[in-house]
């Protein structure tokens, strides 16, 4: 296993239960290959909150290599503790517990599908895309249960690679059931919500975000096959068209200011922003100020959304000052509307005391 | 001040003493003068009457937990010294029935590893 990267490299996985993440967002699987044949290839998953006593945790990787025909094989799992403060000592919280895995068997023949692909896109990066894909089993082709799965494999860097921006992602095949995005693997695992036996099928992939980079108008390739019972039963390929292009510029201006003379201080910046393009829940705002103010912390400066904005984006939205010139508005878990300007108000700023209309302020959107 | 701290270089030679125990933050320094010298094996026991005084392992488990041993001599002069890991102390097991780790059935393929199991009674410390 893992004979293909290099030391460290992250490879595709999915917290699927047993996790929370208020501080990283995601698990973090990095794989380290065996480099003897007395050593182990070995996974690291990090990135997740305290996990309380008695949790059951489920974790998926995609994309790796299985054993060799009729091997049976053992894995170990433990749960390590680095001392960063003891030169990197190591303990362990769990001691490593050796379990059996496998044997595979021969791979068989499998079955046809024939499909075609659809996709309704803005066709920006960054932007969500909805996928159809339509077509036939061949006759004979293996029912998939609700254990089994359904798995999409497009092309690399065709949707955004990391999987808290699409964990919202929706599979019509899976309503009920699992529907785990990949985005390393550029994978997705469906687990249907009632068994597929009917040859002719069409389901859809909702929500599906564009990855960060322009594509150029180029026929790209879907892979499309049934796993059941754990092997693959039925596969077939489709091509479609996509592209993107880079996202619109977000637009603001400052609305008004209390006081337009040099040195004045205590007085309040109202400002206002229109996205343009889409952000997801989990990113931010960001307004910096030009270096010529006061630090915002030093003139004790508070900002917030007008109460109307703060009813447009939600009451869990909120403005934060986070550095000496620098403020975020956090959707926290919405997403802002592209058409509609947000309004907001930065208090008790003291104007500097010169001609600052060469000096521009700057706001960005962004998402980890 | 521990209270039953003894020293034996053989099974018919046990003599007690009593060693005072410092405490600075977290490090704890037992102190005693052995009633005679030799460069004999000596098998040296630290304890105290005092069940509540006595140690507890550490919370988190490792290798890195040390002592000192230092020999001074009658004229406070540091004739030796020594630093060598105490203690192991061991993680709690997961336990085995409980893990599952589906694997792709189709040899030589790549596919999904779908692994889960239970946490045991310690909780998982924040990984970032």
């Amino acid at each position: 296993m893992g004979t293909n990267f290099q030391p460290g490299s992250e490879i595709a996985c999915l917290g699927v239960s047993g996790f929370t993440f208020n501080t990283v967002g995601r698990i973090k699987c990095r794989i380290f290959p065996s480099v003897s044949t007395i050593t182990y290839p070995t996974i690291i998953v990090t990135g997740y909150d305290r996990i309380a006593a008695g949790t059951v945790v489920r974790i998926q990787f995609a994309n790796l290599q299985t054993l060799p025909s009729e091997v049976t094989d053992f894995c170990k799992l433990g749960v390590s503790l680095t001392y960063f403060n003891y030169g990197g000592a190591k303990g362990y919280i769990y001691e490593p517990v050796s379990f059996v895995v496998g044997p595979p068997s021969a791979p068989t023949t499998p079955k046809t599908i024939t499909f075609t692909v659809t996709e309704q896109s803005t066709n920006f990066v960054g932007e969500f895309t909805n996928y159809t894909l339509a077509g036939t089993f061949e006759s004979g082709f293996a029912s998939v249960t609700t254990n089994d799965w359904v798995v999409v494999e497009f092309p690399s860097y065709i949707f955004e690679g990391r999987f808290n921006l699409n964990h919202r992602a929706l599979c019509s095949l899976a309503t009920a059931n699992r529907c785990s995005i990949f985005g390393l693997a550029a994978q997705i695992y469906i687990q249907p919500s009632a068994t597929i036996t009917a040859t002719a099928f069409s389901m859809t992939i909702q929500r599906l975000l564009n990855a960060a980079f322009e594509i150029s108008y180029l026929n790209q390739i879907v892979k499309l096959y049934t796993l059941v019972s754990n092997k693959v039963n039925a596969v077939g390929t489709a091509t479609f068209l996509k592209f993107t292009q880079a996202s619109k510029n977000i637009s603001s201006i400052i609305t008004s200011i209390d006081s337009v003379y040099g040195g004045d201080s205590g007085i309040n910046y109202y400002f206002e922003f229109q996205l343009n393009s889409y952000l997801p829940e989990d990113g931010k705002v960001s307004v910096f100020f030009p270096d010529v103010y006061f630090s915002l912390f030093t003139v004790n400066s508070r900002c917030f959304l007008r109460a109307d904005s703060q009813t447009l984006a939600g009451p869990q939205a909120y403005c934060q000052i986070i550095d000496r010139y620098q403020l975020v508005i956090v959707p926290n878990g919405v997403i802002l509307s592209q058409t509609q300007p947000y309004y907001f108000t930065v208090t008790n700023i003291t104007n500097p005391n010169f001609d600052v209309s060469r000096i521009k302020f700057s706001i960005e959107s962004y998402y980890f | 001040m521990f209270d039953r701290c003894t020293t034996q270089t053989r099974t018919s030679d046990l003599q007690s003493f009593n060693c005072p125990v410092q405490r600075n933050n977290s490090q704890i320094t037992i102190g005693y003068t052995p009633p005679g010298y030799t460069q004999l094996y000596s098998l040296l026991n630290l304890d105290t009457s005092n069940a509540t005084q006595l140690f507890t392992t550490p919370p988190f488990p490792g290798k890195h937990y040390t002592m000192r041993v230092n020999l001074w001599s009658n004229t406070n002069a540091l004739v030796e010294s020594q630093l060598i890991n105490i203690t192991t102390v061991f993680g709690h097991y997961l336990s085995v029935p409980l893990i599952t780790f589906v694997i792709p059935l189709d040899a030589n393929s790549k596919g999904l590893f779908d692994l889960s199991f239970t946490v045991g009674s310690a909780d998982i410390l924040p990984s970032y």
